[in-house]
């Protein structure tokens, strides 16, 4: 099985043993099958990344999908996992190092899957931290759908691709954070400013609500808390209050 | 050079009473949203969830009829697309029949 495995992936190797009728080998039957299965993982591939596909040209995309898929044969049959690591393989090919944003908006994309897959967990009410008796010493548990990024570029503009490319005027000197939530049925993602991603990083760190409010205080001093909050309620970006001495009901992992 | 900044707890009781009143929560879940058949855009119906479903932004054509969008319930209905030369299309909270793929 072994090199019938092998033999898939790559088509520089020969059709492996006791494939075809009646002992006779069957290398171009074989072929077919091959083009089918990575024809399969690259359709895959561009359904999990239609924002790079978009930015990088189909052509390209399939080329470099293509390696990748060559090094990384499916490890589960669920297909909406399959290209998971690409962020990092984008990261580690070589003809690509001069577009390193490529690996963030892979990252984007992926979170954006996974967010449409995580469990569904309600979330946090602003009437729970309204009532709750010292809320500045609570910290947050992160609702299952909700990631926050931090990226050198321009990433909300870039994840957006898929709806606007071609767009004009994406500037890629541009840092930009996004937090990526699903707070019901359909996924979203929010650009964040600088004092909110400082306040949100926090609250995702599991630090209480005064630590978080501090340090996004220190990143900027015209930070508003309660838009803060409200964004974090809004975007549905967490699930619970944790009480420090007490154990809240956490969502599956 | 500047003092290091506290965020007191008064204020951060303000700032919880201010962000609550901004009400801009999250609707309950499973918020009074319907299927609305028969108007979304080719390949832009709803649940894109992705490979290895089979609901991702799968439609053809054009309003096709069996693909759904999310809308707010009783709003369905009263979605009329109007296309230069053909009749009106409405909102259907049943599959449609009509602009399938051929």
């Amino acid at each position: 099985m072994g090199h019938f495995a092998e033999a898939l992936l790559n088509p520089e190797q020969q059709a492996p043993q006791g494939v075809g009728r009646e002992g006779r080998p069957a290398p171009r039957r074989f072929a077919v099958y091959r083009n089918n299965v990575v024809v399969g993982l690259l359709e895959a591939m561009k359904q999990a990344y239609p924002s790079l596909a978009a930015i990088m040209g189909e052509a390209n995309f399939s080329k470099v999908a293509r390696h990748f898929i060559s090094a990384h044969p499916p490890q589960s049959a669920m297909m909406q996992t399959y290209g998971r690591p690409f962020a990092e393989f984008l990261e580690s090919y070589k003809p690509l190092a001069k577009s390193p944003f490529l690996a963030d908006i892979a990252r984007a994309e992926r979170a954006w899957l996974a967010a449409y897959h995580a469990v569904d967990w309600p979330v946090l009410a602003p009437e729970e931290l309204a009532s709750a008796d010292n809320p500045s010493e609570l910290s947050f548990q992160p609702h299952p759908a909700a990631c926050l990024l931090r990226s050198n570029y321009p990433l909300f503009d870039l994840f957006n691709a898929r709806e606007t490319w071609p767009c004009p005027g994406i500037d890629l000197d541009e840092a930009q954070a996004v937090l990526i939530t699903r707070p019901e049925l359909d996924c979203m993602i929010t650009r964040l400013d600088g004092a909110d991603t400082a306040f949100l990083a926090a609250l995702f760190d599991r630090q209480t609500l005064e630590t978080a409010i501090t340090s996004a205080m220190e990143a900027d001093d015209g930070f508003e808390p309660a838009g803060a909050i409200n964004l974090a309620f809004a975007t549905g970006a967490f699930c619970s209050l944790e009480h420090p001495l007490s154990q809240t009901s956490n969502p599956p992992a | 050079m500047s003092k290091k900044k506290v965020a007191s707890a008064a204020m951060i009781a303000g700032a919880i009473s201010a962000a609550v009143a901004m009400g801009a929560a999250v609707q309950p879940a499973h918020a009074a949203k319907i299927k609305c058949y028969g108007v979304s855009e080719a390949g832009k119906n709803d649940c894109a969830a992705g490979p290895g479903t089979t609901c991702a932004g799968t439609s053809k054509v054009d309003y096709q009829g069996n693909a759904w969008t999310y809308v707010e319930a009783d709003s369905c209905e009263d979605i009329v697309i109007k296309v230069d030369g053909q009749d009106d299309r409405m909102g259907s909270s049943e599959p449609l029949e009509r602009d399938l793929p051929s």
